[in-house]
């Protein structure tokens, strides 16, 4: 026994059909890395290609290639940029996959990978503040140069210029936003044309209109996990995906009195840490969890409901918490709390 | 140490630690035939991995009351009297130079106080190191431990390489693993979440390639 996760096929369409109208004129790159933040990256990037998503944002190669397994459109675009070495980026090359670039390294690997005819799609990607991968700005022309280069030798092709912000501060925000918009200008006039351009995930993308560029990418909204603070997915027009359920059996305990046992533990992805933080619903009643164990869970049972299904978090329909709640609950966001959920709890689409 | 960009990741386990581990509970129980949970070991695509690899163990489905069921968790550390027997291993795949002042990660939790040079793995909070262990974290570079800084991401981690010298482009990144000269270890980790170590062990990453060394 154990957890199983349904994913909402409704709940995924209407976020992407939301979120898509409020990004226009951009487009929404729906970002599935992580196993689509554990919502099982196949089936959601499936859904998302029946909505009409185009661009997907995969993070490792291997995603990617998979992904296009499943689509084989050559209008959709997959972008991965953790990447290492010749053999993953000649995959890149054969399964059409475009390639985040933030290195002299990467482009070291590229360069070295060349294959005649084929030129690696790159989008190249500039830092802005957060101080993670990205070629840092005083570089950034000298990697452009070196990019041209290479595109002139046919090694690559260079498709789009990216950035990520560290939504530290709105100053923060508006000074990373004029760096991507001069280093986005430099790269254009490097190129002789006009690039797919993208700065924005989710928070920035749906608060900032001038943020959107070509496209914004889109994780944790799309699941319909809030990134602000104090605001409902419902509140944000979006709903949950993925509702957690596990059997519940009733019992007695020496300590807690009547409990459920919920068949969900922590090698299902439950935080030993969400004792007495978090409850699941049982029939529509809130029950505390007070204990969490290896492949279960103790909850308290004041109510007396009968055993039957227990729902961890959902779409909060049934009186359960979201993802969400439970994310606040522990101290962290709602998109750890899916991304822990091991490929071993079946996921179930449906609506 | 290699010269190489590098976004590998590896679950590391430590074929002579988990022996000497499987030893000291066999010891514990007077002898009793050990065997690996098959329940509890498929619930992680690296642990049925990692039990795969054991050899000289049973592991098995079959009830066998003289038998003492130990999880693959349990082996790699969790149990009280074993040693961490695992290891999430990375490769440097980014430098950055980052001056006095200036924020590392997501909301700028970590700021630079001094000229610092910060490295990035390609691991994170998707891997299982816990984002709560943001600020509490640290981490081997080249065989030095040194912090974690700013926010754990999904998929990488900041780390102020500033005091270790040789630092390069697929250095090795390494969390946890045989900590018995005092490093940063899974009973740190799970002191720090107030979970158990068995807890840490089972969630490391899914998207980790498992080597036995």
């Amino acid at each position: 026994m154990s957890a199983i996760a349904h994913i909402s096929h409704s709940a995924l369409e209407h976020n992407l059909r939301v979120l898509s109208e409020r990004s226009a004129p951009a487009r929404v790159m729906f970002v599935v890395k992580a196993n689509g933040y554990g919502h099982g990256d196949a089936d959601v990037a499936e859904i998302a290609y029946h909505a009409g998503i185009r661009d997907f944002g995969c993070l490792e190669i291997e995603t990617a290639v998979r992904i296009r397994a499943i689509i084989d459109d050559p209008d959709v675009l997959l972008l991965a940029w953790q990447f290492s070495d010749h053999d993953e980026v000649t995959l890149a090359a054969m399964a059409g996959v475009e390639l985040g670039v933030g290195s002299h390294a990467q482009l070291d690997i590229l360069e070295a990978s060349h294959i005649p005819g084929v030129p690696f799609r790159v989008h190249l990607k500039v830092d802005t503040g957060l101080n993670r991968n990205g070629v840092p700005q005083d570089d950034w022309g000298r990697f452009i140069g070196r990019a041209v280069g290479l595109e002139k030798r046919g090694i690559v092709r260079v498709t789009g210029v990216w950035t990520h912000i560290a939504e530290t501060s709105d100053d923060a925000d508006q000074r990373a936003l004029r760096e991507f918009s001069e280093a986005r200008s430099v790269a254009e006039a490097a190129v002789g044309r006009s690039l797919f351009a993208h700065l924005a995930a989710s928070s920035a993308g749906f608060r900032l209109p001038d943020f959107r560029f070509d496209a914004v990418r889109i994780g944790g909204h799309a699941y319909g996990i809030p990134s602000f603070d104090d605001i409902t997915p419902h509140e944000m027009g979006l709903e949950p995906v993925m509702t957690l359920v596990a059997p519940a059996t009733t019992g007695s305990h020496p300590v807690h009195g009547s409990i459920v046992t919920v068949a969900a533990g922590y090698v299902d992805g439950i935080p030993g840490y969400a004792a007495g933080r978090v409850s699941v619903t049982v029939g529509e009643v809130r029950c505390p969890v007070v204990e969490v164990h290896e492949d279960y869970l103790i909850a308290l049972n004041a109510a007396d409901v009968p055993s039957g299904v227990a729902r961890l978090f959902g779409s909060g329909d049934m009186g359960e918490q979201t993802v969400r709640e439970w994310g606040d609950a522990l101290g962290t966001l709602g998109d750890e709390i899916t991304c822990r959920i091991p490929a071993s709890v079946p996921r179930i689409v449906g609506d | 140490m290699s010269d190489a960009l590098s976004y590998r990741r590896v679950v590391v386990v430590d074929a002579q630690l988990v022996a000497e581990n499987a030893r000291a509970i066999a010891r514990d129980v007077a002898g009793r035939r050990l065997v690996v949970s098959a329940a509890r070991r498929s619930n992680r695509r690296f642990l049925a991995e990692a039990a795969n690899g054991l050899n000289g163990y049973s592991v098995s489905d079959a009830v066998d009351p003289e038998a003492f069921e130990v999880s693959m968790h349990d082996l790699l550390g969790g149990h009280p009297l074993a040693h961490t027997a695992v290891a999430l291993e990375s490769h440097v795949f980014g430098i950055r130079d980052v001056a006095p002042g200036e924020g590392v990660s997501y909301g700028a939790t970590y700021v630079a106080t001094r000229p610092s040079r910060i490295a990035l793995a390609p691991i994170g909070f998707a891997d299982g190191l816990d984002r709560k262990l943001s600020g509490a974290l640290r981490v081997r570079v080249n065989g030095v431990e040194v912090p974690v800084v700013g926010r754990i991401a999904m998929d990488s981690i900041s780390i102020d390489v500033t005091d270790v010298v040789d630092v390069e482009l697929g250095s090795v990144v390494s969390v946890f693993g045989d900590t018995r000269d005092g490093g940063f270890s899974i009973d740190d980790a799970a002191r720090t979440l107030g979970i158990t170590t068995g807890e840490i062990i089972t969630r490391l990453s899914e998207r980790a390639t498992v080597e036995w060394r």
